[in-house]
């Protein structure tokens, strides 16, 4: 039953994921198409400009849930690596319960006025030629940061999987560690 | 005091081994509420009250998240990451390596003279310290010890090659400590240049005397020469003149002042593809790794800056920020006190939490002490830079450590890689100092 449970979420993460690498290429393609049209053609347009960041806060924002999936967040492992997978399981679940969550929570709670407040004056961008609504960006916040509570409960049912060692802990990736 | 407190108890907390995002990110929410209490009660203050002031504290964190979203600076982290995943993907460090020791192996000490100069060539392009230090070890590693270089001084040279990419722009650590000083990047990356090449030049310095007092410790090879010299100089010259190109053309631009690192990151990443295709290694799949790769190390910065957001601003909210500058501005030495306490902290952080944490947690709060003390930022910034950056090789966890030992054959024990680096550690340390020293010599005022 858990097992279902992750497969089902991890799928959707997976999904979430290719889209984000999709939104990565697309970011690298509208700065260099800025550069392109400030430098060669000397022609900048203020839309595409506000596009970068929106584009660069769309990875920031969703990767967060993404990177927690594939155990990609930093710790300071000195310790940790020499547990065993049992114990490595209990820190995950209890600090999710006790540090991911909350926190998370609270972020999603404060979010709302945030972007409410947004939505009611119908905020734009306030350069000429920027991009309208920006609430919609706005309420990205509090959307990731749903996912990753969700993507937070997700990661405690696979830490439950790995304690009770029906599933083997993935490896942490050296790509995913510091530049 | 309850700031001070909270700093003790995150610094505990993250030895468990829990993501240091989350953990600094609720440590922060706890000790908020805790000074909340504190600040509330006392004054005869409900429970409700309470909540107020706390959930108050916390509703700027959607604010601060925003100001994140739209950072120009940060925006070239995932740019600059992009374009050295590519490059590493197309296998330039391999050609590097087998085409430069070829060139130099006839000399010396001439195969860690080449690594080094290789590590230079890898960090201005590629700046991933994890991936250099990985694909030297693989190369580089197996040749030096089949020609009797000795263990200490190969694995040492391997660490502090690779380490170079911390320092040598573009790399990471200048961007984030472009957008934690509010300096621009472009000024850090030339500065951080100098330092950079003084360090490549002390090294081979080191290697060079090594080689000269001891016979043993990396004598000159006879390599196979089923090719002639001149076929080993071109095959050397591909290799190398392409990626040469690129490096100067993103970084002469930024140094030129025409564009802004972001813009030079994204021509630089497009580049890279392009180099990639012109080795003929691009796939998409080499495209998907890259863009996985990208993402994991963007978000994972974000997540420790919202994380060290959230600490920052309970920090300076129980009014820890005036006790540590009071402490920090009444040193002996003043000026100087102040710098020798600031590095030794930092180095000693170093030992034990990457440079993200260090440069979003604690140079927030030393940073307004350095500009009351009146030190030049920049410089300031460039010397935080070097310290960071020798914390990568700092035993027992420094990260290239770490990495090498993943890839050394087993005959490579982990102290022969302690014993290895510690001379190139105190090579850093000197440096470092020139640069406290001879300021004006690096181009600073």
């Amino acid at each position: 039953m858990l097992i279902k449970i992750e497969q089902k979420f991890n799928r959707f993460m997976d999904y979430m994921g290719n889209v984000l690498i999709i939104i990565l290429l697309l970011m690298i393609l509208n700065v260099f198409y800025d550069v392109v049209m400030r430098y060669a053609f000397h022609d900048s347009s203020i839309a595409m400009q506000e596009m970068e960041w929106h584009l660069f806060a769309i990875i920031i924002l969703f990767g967060t849930s993404y990177s927690l999936k594939e155990n990609a967040h930093v710790r300071v492992d000195f310790l940790y690596d020499k547990f065993s997978e049992k114990t490595k399981a209990i820190i995950n679940i209890i600090g999710t319960l006790m540090f991911l969550l909350p926190f998370t929570a609270l972020i999603i709670y404060g979010s709302y006025d945030f972007v409410m407040d947004s939505y009611s004056v119908n905020e734009t961008s306030g350069d000429p030629g920027g991009l309208k609504y920006l609430w919609v960006i706005k309420a990205a916040i509090p959307v990731s940061f749903t996912i990753l509570f969700l993507e937070g409960i997700n990661y405690i049912i696979k830490n439950i999987n790995i304690y009770r060692g029906i599933e083997k802990a993935k490896k942490i990736d050296p790509q995913g560690a510091l530049s | 005091m309850i700031g001070l407190i909270m700093f003790a108890a995150a610094l505990i907390l993250l030895v468990v081994g829990y993501p240091v995002a989350f953990t600094f990110g609720a440590v922060s929410m706890f000790f908020g509420a805790l000074s909340a209490f504190f600040e509330v009660i006392p004054d005869g203050g409900t429970i409700h009250d309470f909540m107020d002031e706390f959930l108050q504290m916390f509703s700027m964190m959607p604010f601060r998240i925003f100001s994140i979203m739209t950072n120009k600076i940060l925006m070239a982290v995932p740019l600059f990451i992009f374009m050295g995943i590519v490059l590493q993907k197309s296998e330039l460090a391999t050609r590097l390596l087998e085409s430069m020791g070829v060139l130099f192996g006839r000399v010396r000490g001439g195969l860690a003279v080449s690594t080094v100069l290789i590590g230079a060539l890898l960090a201005a392009s590629t700046g991933v310290v994890g991936a250099s230090v990985v694909a030297m070890g693989v190369i580089s590693l197996p040749v030096m010890l089949k020609y009797g270089y000795s263990k200490k001084l190969s694995t040492g040279t391997i660490c502090a090659a690779g380490t170079l990419g911390q320092i040598i722009p573009p790399s990471i650590v200048l961007i984030v400590l472009g957008d934690v000083f509010q300096l621009p990047v472009g000024d850090l990356f030339k500065f951080a240049f100098f330092p950079g090449l003084m360090l490549v030049a002390a090294y081979i310095v080191y290697i060079l005397i090594i080689a000269f007092l001891d016979k043993d410790a990396a004598p000159a090879i006879e390599l196979d020469l089923t090719m002639t010299k001149k076929q080993n100089i071109i095959k050397a010259l591909i290799a190398i003149i392409p990626p040469l190109v690129l490096i100067i053309l993103v970084l002469g631009s930024i140094f030129a002042g025409i564009a802004t690192p972001t813009e030079s990151a994204s021509v630089g990443s497009i580049g890279a593809i392009i180099l990639a295709a012109g080795y003929r290694q691009l796939s998409w799949g080499m495209v998907k790794e890259a863009s996985i790769g990208t993402i994991k190390i963007t978000a994972m910065v974000f997540a420790i800056l919202i994380g060290a957001t959230a600490f920052s601003m309970v920090f300076v909210y129980s009014g820890a920020d005036d006790i540590t500058a009071n402490f920090m501005t009444h040193l002996p030495g003043e000026k100087w006190g102040f710098l020798a306490l600031s590095m030794l902290a930092v180095m000693f952080l170093g030992f034990f939490i990457d440079f993200i944490e260090i440069s979003y947690i604690v140079l927030p709060i030393i940073l307004p002490i350095a500009h009351t003390i009146g030190l030049d930022p920049l410089w300031f910034a460039i010397l935080m830079a070097l310290n960071l950056q020798t914390s990568f090789l700092t035993p027992p966890f420094g990260f290239s450590l770490f990495y090498l030992k993943g890839v050394a054959p087993p005959s490579i024990q982990t102290t022969d890689i302690y014993k290895g680096v510690i001379p190139f550690i105190i090579i850093q340390v000197l440096v470092l100092l020139s640069v406290v020293l001879f300021p004006h010599f690096y181009g600073f005022r």
